[in-house]
């Protein structure tokens, strides 16, 4: 059975469709990378696949169910979803809320509504702050972390969601590159030792080839290409996607496509 | 120490500094009543009387205190509050209209009713006209709350002095002003007690809710939370709680933004913890600015208002220095 899928989904915020007609499926423990240029329409596909936005057409299924016959909370249990760090997120210091208190959160779609958290609660959530590796920061308020640690600790509040399916939203965009490294690592783990299946948004595109099975290419609202990122990721497919010339060689390190950038202008 | 111990240690000792309050209150005053005699045929009608009074500043202090902690958590700003933003003038003007508009006597629920269509309304026209794309940020927020103050409160001095031309008191003008908990009748502290008090138990139901809120609408509707509805749901019980407060004790400013920020202080920002609590030292608070209200003048008494905005605006001031920096993006 695929974790997600996808058929003929046209969706958008009123207007003009920004989704139109994209079909997909997602095979249970994959990682695809969704690239596209600005504007392409990636958050809106993720938007969707989560169930936070309306449909205006087609069907999406997570783990074979379609998601209009399920909850908002019955979602939140099969798929999490990792957004881009912001400070403004985490909102003024009033609401400096404990590393903890945050992950504890991820129990939100498992809890009743006068009930407390229960010791498989906090199992949950002492496992998901240790595979965060934010366990010693447990006590610390949320608003005085650095970028990249306050981003594992929404990873951790996403992982004591307990879901199958991780989505995840440019999650190291902003972060230096010893943290991306350290996140991805974390989800490429998740991928291997726990058959998560995940599915996410990059804006760079050297890091989808190097941790991604399979890339997946939107261009205004519609997909352009799937494939392996050695089949994705080409000089020809750049220039005709995103419109910018570049080069691309296998990576030294791991033969893992690479893209380089070209000046457009002589000096 | 688990919410849930925090939740009950705070229950015990609030609940203890709020009888002692309550008891003060009906000893402290002008005349002061000798703790044994308080049942006594003297003083009886008096301590009644100051009973009654301590009650309505436990349900109207609750009440504007879990109404500003609502408004702070969903709209992620520490300095919203319900007389801050003009949600208790637009109840004030609800409730003057319908006094004026003589529907009053058609029922006990008229006027709390009109005062909490005129905080749904208040509160409406701030959140629209403070909306930035999806975040409200604090500037906006502030000048809308400003704004929509400014002219409901002059529509209610405009409709207080038509009243006062056709021969009603400018002292029933000063007391919408700045409020007072003097209880003339039973009735509206009982309907105001019926109100504030189903607003509190909702809001208690929804404490997680405003936990996940705070950290974000798109992340906390990604743990299941139907976002729009939860938001629509908790500004109207804030609107009704302040309409209720508001249509008995007149406009009593900043009560919601003091108290929750101490609570806060001390036990921090889970709301599970937070919302009964801060409901318990909002009742404590109010008594006490009451009996100093009562006390401070050798004649006559001073509106509460005036002692909860001597108190409200340095710590309004102190919030908007120490929040500025994190605030401005």
């Amino acid at each position: 059975m695929n974790a997600i899928t996808i058929e003929n989904l046209e969706c958008g915020y009123g207007g003009a469709p920004v989704i139109g007609g994209v079909s997909l499926d997602v095979p249970r423990g994959e990682f695809l990378g969704i690239l596209g240029p600005n504007g392409s329409g990636k958050t809106t596909l993720l938007r969707a696949a989560t169930g936070i936005i309306e449909t205006s057409a087609g069907r999406i299924t997570v783990n074979g169910t379609d998601i209009r016959s399920l909850g908002p909370r019955d979602i939140a249990r099969q798929v999490a979803c990792v957004m881009q760090d912001n400070a403004a997120s985490v909102g003024a210091g009033h609401l400096a809320f404990a590393v903890r208190d945050v992950v504890t959160m991820g129990r939100t779609p498992y809890l009743s509504r006068a009930g407390w958290a229960t010791s498989r609660d906090r199992d949950a959530v002492d496992r998901a702050m240790e595979l965060a590796e934010v366990t010693h920061l447990a006590d610390r308020p949320i608003t005085e972390l650095s970028g990249g640690e306050r981003q594992r600790a929404f990873i951790a509040m996403a992982l004591a969601q307990e879901c199958d399916i991780i989505m995840l939203d440019e999650p190291t965009s902003h972060l230096d590159i010893a943290h991306q490294i350290g996140i991805l690592d974390l989800f490429a783990g998740l991928n291997r030792d726990s058959n998560k299946t995940i599915v996410g948004v990059f804006h760079d595109l050297n890091l989808a080839s190097e941790y991604c099975e399979h890339l997946l290419l939107l261009k205004d609202g519609q997909v352009a290409a799937v494939g392996k990122p050695e089949d994705i990721l080409t000089a020809e497919m750049i220039r005709s996607i995103y419109g910018a010339r570049v080069a691309v060689q296998p990576s030294p390190a791991t033969g893992r496509p690479h893209v380089f950038l070209r000046k457009s202008v002589n000096t | 120490m688990t919410p849930r111990k925090k939740l009950a240690v705070g229950l015990v000792v609030l609940s203890a500094a709020l009888l002692l309050a309550f008891f003060w209150a009906l000893i402290a005053g002008r005349a002061r009543v000798p703790v044994g005699e308080m049942f006594s045929a003297k003083y009886a009608p008096l301590v009644k009387l100051r009973a009654a009074r301590a009650l309505l500043g436990i349900i109207v202090g609750a009440g504007l205190s879990v109404a500003g902690l609502i408004l702070q958590a969903v709209l992620r700003n520490p300095l919203a509050d319900p007389y801050v933003l003009g949600v208790s003038s637009g109840a004030g003007l609800g409730a003057a209209l319908a006094i004026l508009g003589g529907v009053a006597a058609a029922g006990a629920w008229v006027i709390p009713g009109c005062a909490f269509g005129g905080a749904v309304l208040a509160i409406t026209l701030v959140y629209v006209l403070a909306r930035v794309g999806k975040t409200v940020p604090v500037y906006t927020l502030l000048l809308a709350g400003v704004i929509i103050n400014s002219i409901a409160s002059s529509l209610l001095i405009f409709l207080a002095h038509t009243a006062i031309a056709r021969g009603q008191g400018l002292y029933s003008v000063l007391w919408w002003l700045l409020g007072s908990l003097q209880v003339f009748e039973a009735w509206p502290v009982a309907v105001a007690g019926m109100a504030i008090g189903a607003g509190i138990a909702i809001t208690i139901l929804f404490a997680r809710d405003l936990n996940v809120l705070s950290i974000g609408e798109e992340p906390a509707a990604h743990l299941g939370l139907r976002v729009e509805r939860t938001k629509k749901l908790l500004f109207v019980i804030s609107s009704l709680v302040t309409g209720a407060a508001v249509a008995t004790s007149g406009l009593i400013g900043f009560v919601g933004l003091i108290v929750p920020h101490a609570v806060r202080l001390v036990v921090g920002p889970d709301n599970k913890v937070l919302v009964p609590l801060s409901a318990l030292a909002g009742g404590t608070f109010l008594i006490i600015c009451d009996i100093i209200a009562r006390t401070i003048l050798s004649s006559g008494e001073l509106p509460i208002g005036v002692i909860t905005a001597f108190l409200g605006g340095p710590f309004f001031i102190y919030l908007l220095r120490t929040h500025r920096g994190r605030m401005s993006k």
